[in-house]
C-alpha cells in the first residue's frame, strides 16, 4: 500500500450529530404516515381496450360490408343533401384554416 | 481525531461475525417491511455511521452529508418491500445511498481545496507544521478525488470506503470486476497527472511510489 492508497483509505470519522437517528425516524414515520400511491386501475384500463377493440371489428366489419356506390346514389335521391355536403366541407375547411393559424400564431 | 477505517467503524457497529450481522439485519428488514418502525430504528442504529462516513466521503460536509444519509434511509425504507434478501443488506443499502448521494450531488460545484490558515502557520511549532501540512496535503488528494469525472470518483470513493474490496465494490455498483479494474486504473492515473501539476509529486503523497 502506498502512500495515495493510505490516504484514500484513511479518512476522520464523522460522529452522527446528537438527535441523527431521531430526524431520519422522524422522516420515515412522515412517509410511513402518508397515503399509499393510488394504484393503477388496471380493470378499467382492461375494459377501455376490449371496448377500443370490440369497436374496431365492428367498424371494419360494417366498412366491409357496405357498398359506397350504392350509398351514394341513395345520398344523391335526398333533397338538398348534395348542397348539406358542400356546407359541411367548406365548414371544415374554414375550421381547419382558422386552427392552422391558431397554432401559427401560438 | 484519529484516523479510522470504515473496517473499525464495521467492526465497532456490532458484534459477531459478518453472516451474523447480515441476518440480523435481513430480519429486521422483514419486520421494518411489515411495518415494524422499531426494527427499521434498529437498522439505521446499526447503519448509521456507514451510510453518513459514504455521505461524508463524497460532499465533505457535514450538514449536506446528514441531510443525504437521512434521504438514503428514507427511500430505503420506501424500497423495503422490494429487497430480496439473496443479496446482504449492506450490498442493498449501500446502494440505494450510492444512487441518492450521486442524485443530490449532481449539480453541486466541487470541493472546495482547503488551505492552510496564515495566522494557525505562523503560530506553530515545526512538528506541528509538518502534521498540518500532511493533513492539509490528504485533504488536498480527496479534493481532487471529488474533482474526477463521475464514474472514477464513484469508484475510486467506494473503493477504498469498502476496504479496497474489489468484488463487493463491483456489486454495489452493478458492474464487473474488469470493468471496475479499469476505472480504478485510470481514475488513479488520471489523479495522478492532476496531483503533479498541482506540485504535489515531491511530497510524501505519492512520492512514495
Amino acid at each position: 500500500m502506498d502512500d495515495l492508497d493510505r490516504i484514500l483509505a484513511t479518512d476522520d470519522p464523522l460522529v452522527p450529530s446528537a438527535g441523527f437517528a431521531n430526524r431520519v425516524m422522524s422522516a420515515v414515520r412522515t412517509v410511513a404516515a402518508e397515503e399509499p400511491p393510488l394504484p393503477f386501475p388496471w380493470g378499467r384500463f382492461a375494459l377501455g381496450v376490449a371496448a377500443c377493440v370490440a369497436a374496431a371489428a365492428s367498424g371494419a366489419w360494417f366498412l366491409g360490408s357496405v357498398d359506397a356506390g350504392a350509398v351514394g346514389e341513395e345520398l344523391a335521391r335526398v333533397p338538398g343533401a348534395r348542397e348539406a355536403l358542400f356546407v359541411a366541407a367548406v365548414s371544415v375547411s374554414v375550421a381547419e384554416a382558422f386552427r392552422r393559424r391558431a397554432r401559427a400564431d401560438f | 481525531m484519529t484516523a479510522e477505517t470504515p473496517g473499525d467503524r464495521v467492526a465497532r457497529r456490532t458484534t459477531g461475525t459478518p453472516g451474523d450481522r447480515d441476518k440480523l439485519d435481513k430480519a429486521d428488514a422483514a419486520l421494518a417491511a411489515a411495518g415494524d418502525a422499531e426494527a427499521f430504528a434498529r437498522l439505521v442504529a446499526r447503519w448509521q455511521d456507514r451510510m453518513l462516513g459514504l455521505a461524508w466521503r463524497f460532499c465533505r460536509d457535514r450538514t449536506m452529508a446528514e441531510d443525504m444519509a437521512q434521504d438514503a434511509f428514507v427511500r430505503a425504507y420506501r424500497a423495503l418491500p422490494r429487497y430480496r434478501s439473496e443479496a446482504a443488506f449492506g450490498t442493498w443499502l449501500t446502494a440505494i445511498a450510492l444512487n441518492t448521494y450521486r442524485t443530490a450531488l449532481r449539480d453541486r460545484p466541487p470541493v472546495p481545496v482547503v488551505t492552510l490558515l496564515a495566522s494557525h502557520a505562523a503560530s506553530s511549532a515545526p512538528e506541528q507544521m509538518h502534521g498540518l501540512e500532511r493533513r492539509q496535503q490528504a485533504e488536498l488528494v480527496r479534493a481532487q478525488v471529488l474533482r474526477l469525472p463521475e464514474r472514477y470518483r464513484t469508484a475510486m470513493v467506494l473503493y477504498y470506503f469498502q476496504e479496497q474490496d474489489i468484488a463487493e465494490t463491483a456489486r454495489i455498483l452493478g458492474l464487473l470486476e474488469g470493468t471496475l479494474k479499469g476505472r480504478l486504473y485510470r481514475g488513479r492515473q488520471l489523479l495522478e497527472r492532476r496531483l503533479r501539476a498541482l506540485g504535489v509529486t515531491a511530497a510524501a503523497t505519492i512520492g512514495g511510489r
